[in-house]
Formats: C-alpha cells, structure tokens, sequence
C-alpha cells in the first residue's frame, strides 16, 4: 500500500476523548493512540477475558498497525500507536434504538465491566456510543475505554451510566416515555433531576428509581458546595473497588427485570400493532407483494438494504435471506420493538431501528457533524418502501415529486408500493382533510420515477387499488440490462 | 495514584452514593468522608 501523505482527518465526532482518536482511510477504520492509551492498550490486550470477547464479537475485532505500517499516515507527534478495527456494516445511535437494543447494550457494558474489574481493569466511561449493532447484537466498539484499575477509585462513569443508559431505560419501562425523541435532543442523556420530574410518587417505590434516581439527585444537589476533591477524599476514607463490584451486581439484576411491554397501557398501543387484521387489503396482497420483493431481492446479493416503514419485519426477514445487512426502519415503536424480539437471539443481518421518515436522524453534535444524518451512513443497493409512500404525502404533507427524488438520492434500487385514492388506508388518511393533493395519483408518480429511475417492473395487487414498482436508477439500469 | 482517566465530570453525589450503597463498609466511608468534611470546614478562616 502506498503511504498516505496528507495529515489523516479525524473522525468529527471523536474528540471526547484525545487519548483515542478515530480516522478513517481507504474504507478501513483506525484508532490513535497516545502515551496513556498505549500503555493501557498492551496491558488489556494480552488477556484472555479480553481476547475471548473479541473472538466471540462483542468486543469489536482489533488489530495493532505495525511500526511501519503506521508511518504510512501523516500522525501528530504525540501518537505512539494505531489500532485497525473491523467495520461495522452501519452505524445506529442509541436515539435510533428500540427499548429492547438498548438494554442489550446497557448488560453487554455491565457485563464487560464487570469482568473487567476481575483482572483489574477499567472502563473509563459508560456511554452506550461506545456500543453498535450487527443484527440485534451488540459490540463494544470503544478500546480506549479499557484502562488499568485505579485501585479503591470509586467508579468515575456511574453518573454518565445513569444519564445515558439507565434513566432511559426506566423511564420506558416504569412510565412508557419514549427516550428515543429525549436523546436526540440531549445527546449527554438525561439527568437526575429531570428522570425525577417525570416520574410519579409511587414511582419511587419501584427498583432502581430511589437509590439511582432520588439519592442520586439529593446528594448532587448538596455535594456542589465541597471544594476539595471527592475522589481523592473517598479514597482517603477508605473506599474498596469491591463497593463497585457490589453495585454493578445490583444493576445487573435491575436492568435484566425491565421490560417494556407496547400493549400494556390501552391509550398508549400503537396504531400498527395489529396491522393484518386491521385492513381487507393486507391479507389479500400479502403473497403477491411477498413473492414480489423475494423476485427481486434474489437476483443478486447485496449488502446493504434499507426497508422503510417495515412495521412487523416480514419483508426485512425476506430481504436478509439475500443481503449481509438489511436496516428496517419504522416510527412505530412497538412494532420495532416486537420485531426485536421476534428475530433470533443470534442473528446479525437485521438492525430494526425507530425512525420518523418524515423528519429522519439528522446530523447532530458539534457543528452537526458528530453524529451523522441517516443519509451519510451507507448508500443502499436496495431500497423496499412499501405502504409508506401515502402516509409521507398524505399525512406528512410531503408533496410527492420530494419523497421520490429522496429515494432516488439514495442511490438504491427501489421496490416501492403506491395505493390509489381509492384505497380504505387512503381514504382513511382523507376521510378529515381537504385533498389538496392533486399530485398525488398513479400517473403522476410514474412521471416522476422515470426522471430518476427506470422502472423495470410494474404489477397491480390483487386487492386493486394498489400496485408494486421496481425501479433501478438510471446509470445504473444499463448494467441491469446487460446481466 | 490517581485515576487520570476521565474526560468527563463524574459529579461528587454519584461518587458518593457508591459508598452509600456499599453495605456496612460504605456506611464507614460516608461517616469518615463526613467527618473529613466537617473539619475541613472548621479549619477554613471565615472572613
């Protein structure tokens, strides 16, 4: 490989931490390290709990670049060392993730840590961005965070645990708060006092809520006025690494007892719970749109699809039968949560995510470029948008021209499904509005595919009032010919 | 030695409500922490 002589650009979103920083370099992802971090890296690496998480994947496979593979980039001065990590095939955010992904990544960090702490190591920090997904598994992606154990230090990451793992989790469970939209808006989490303000007085009698939640704001709340060092006091009084190890166990416990359950609160059920029984048309559509998209999904392998608006996954589940990766996207959050819970414990090819389509994951932190928008993620090979084009321009008022030039800036093939007005979900979404939407017809959307796309193929479903496309865009559609 | 780790602020009341929830041996911690505290604040001049 040839050097690279430009000075490597580090990944926006990683300057928390300056001892550990990312870059990225002809599609590989590499880690910094300094003094500190190299140290700590050569003391973590060469033990077995660590090697063993690593073989198993939920540590993320980590290789150390050798002297000379390293004076290939242009480093700063103070890095001693880079490590190469395996890629991960699309990056989530914990505002994106359903109830049940974020409690597996809050064990999976309980768990590291409290292994960890066995052969006297630390994570320095708790935050569930050093956590991704293949499939619904979890994988550790942070290894700077693995530091030599400071002895009878109190745990320097309990608060941040708290606030970005914890509290959403009970605030789910214990009163059905999405902590999805609460995230995105705070990506350092929640804090003590305000998990207080939402939660009842009976509330403080359920696990987790009083110690974690009351204590911990109360003892805040009075400990602003010390001037002295509390972790250098705490020590001085005699504080044990076993206190901590005590507590991880109690948290553990916790955080395996939540649950969330979508159907439990009546006025809380969300609307596409019982999609197949809700509507005529489902039913009698559901083979020919089945064997539709597995037509197409089949004609190749690919490697990364995108299913907009999947509601219960069964077309995710066709989609990943042919393809390394299938991200299925919907807003309702009891159905992705169902559908976490349906897929096998062991698989990896399909990460359901909670999105709003019509007001996606933008790009967000420090100058809005720490956390990627959705669309900078990965280009799909194949996009399935079925029964969602409506509710995008019928209920979002996004007109239709902008939701078809979306999808073909996404650069993938597209399966998409348009009902007519004269479909009962339609009329449904009309029954209370003015329709204002006269560019809303079969006609129209034809139109606009053709100045994007080729479409390929074009089919009625059998219940009549809705019809199936498959489109390649154009560029693209000339290779399609040629196979 | 002390930790140089962190890049955040951990907050004094979460580092003490470890020791609260460390058992017995927790409860001699606060009470030590506490009485360093108070003489601390009794060997500040006042003003």
């Amino acid at each position: 490989m040839s050097p690279v002589m430009s000075p490597v650009k580090f990944d926006v979103g990683s300057f928390r931490d300056r001892s550990a920083r990312v870059f990225e370099s002809e599609q590989a992802i590499y880690r910094t390290l300094n003094q500190e971090s190299s140290e700590a890296w050569k003391r973590v690496s060469c033990q077995d709990f660590f090697q063993r998480r690593m073989s198993t994947g939920q540590i993320i496979p980590t290789t150390e670049l050798s002297d000379s593979e390293i004076r290939r980039f242009l480093l700063p001065a103070e890095v001693t060392g880079v490590l190469k990590h395996e890629r991960i095939p699309f990056i989530s955010y914990p505002y994106e993730w359903p109830f049940a992904l974020l409690k597996r990544a809050t064990l999976l960090q309980l768990d590291l840590l409290t292994e960890a702490m066995t052969h006297q190591v630390m994570l320095k920090d708790s935050t569930p961005y050093n956590i991704q997904f293949r499939g619904t598994q979890p994988v550790f992606i942070d290894i700077g965070s693995f530091i030599p154990l400071v002895p009878n230090e109190p745990w320097l990451a309990y608060r941040q645990f708290c606030e970005l793992m914890l509290f959403p989790l009970l605030l789910q469970a214990y009163r059905g708060i999405h902590f999805q939209s609460v995230l995105r808006a705070q990506l350092e989490g929640i804090p003590a006092k305000q998990f207080l303000q939402w939660i009842r007085w009976r509330d403080l009698f359920r696990p987790g809520v009083f110690t974690n939640g009351w204590l911990h704001a109360a003892l805040e709340r009075n400990a602003q006025q010390v001037s002295t060092s509390t972790v250098k006091d705490l020590k001085s009084s005699g504080f044990q690494s076993q206190m901590i190890q005590q507590m991880l166990k109690k948290l553990t416990r916790l955080v395996e007892r939540l649950e969330w359950n979508p159907a439990a609160t009546p006025w809380a059920a969300t609307q596409w719970a019982n999609y197949d029984a809700s509507l005529p048309h489902v039913a009698e559509d559901l083979q020919e749109k089945s064997d539709f998209v597995r037509n197409v999904c089949q004609t190749h392998r690919r490697t990364l699809v995108w299913d907009l608006g999947c509601n219960d996954g069964r077309f995710s589940r066709i989609a990943c039968e042919f393809a390394t990766t299938v991200v299925a996207l919907d807003q309702d959050h009891g159905c992705i949560e169902r559908l976490c819970k349906s897929l096998e414990p062991e698989q990896r090819v399909i990460l359901p995510l909670c999105m709003d389509l019509a007001n996606p994951s933008p790009g967000q932190g420090w100058r809005g470029q720490e956390r990627r928008r959705l669309e900078e993620r990965g280009q799909p090979d194949l996009v399935l948008c079925l029964g969602l084009i409506h509710h995008l321009v019928l209920a979002a008022n996004i007109p239709l021209p902008d939701v078809v030039c979306w999808l073909a800036s996404l650069g993938g093939e597209l399966v998409l499904e348009f009902p007519s007005k004269q479909d009962a979900m339609v009329k449904g979404l009309l029954r209370n509005k003015r329709d204002q939407y006269a560019d809303y017809s079969l006609e129209h959307l034809v139109q606009e595919l053709q100045k994007s796309f080729q479409v390929v193929r074009q089919v009625s479903l059998p219940s009549g009032e809705r019809t199936l496309f498959h489109a390649i865009p154009q560029g693209k559609s000339k290779s399609a010919d040629g196979v | 030695m002390l930790s140089l780790f962190a890049y955040f602020d951990p907050s004094a009341g979460s580092l003490l409500l470890q020791a609260f929830v460390g058992g017995a041996g927790g409860i001699v911690v606060i009470g030590r922490y506490l009485w360093m505290q108070f003489w601390a604040k009794q060997s500040t001049p006042v003003r």
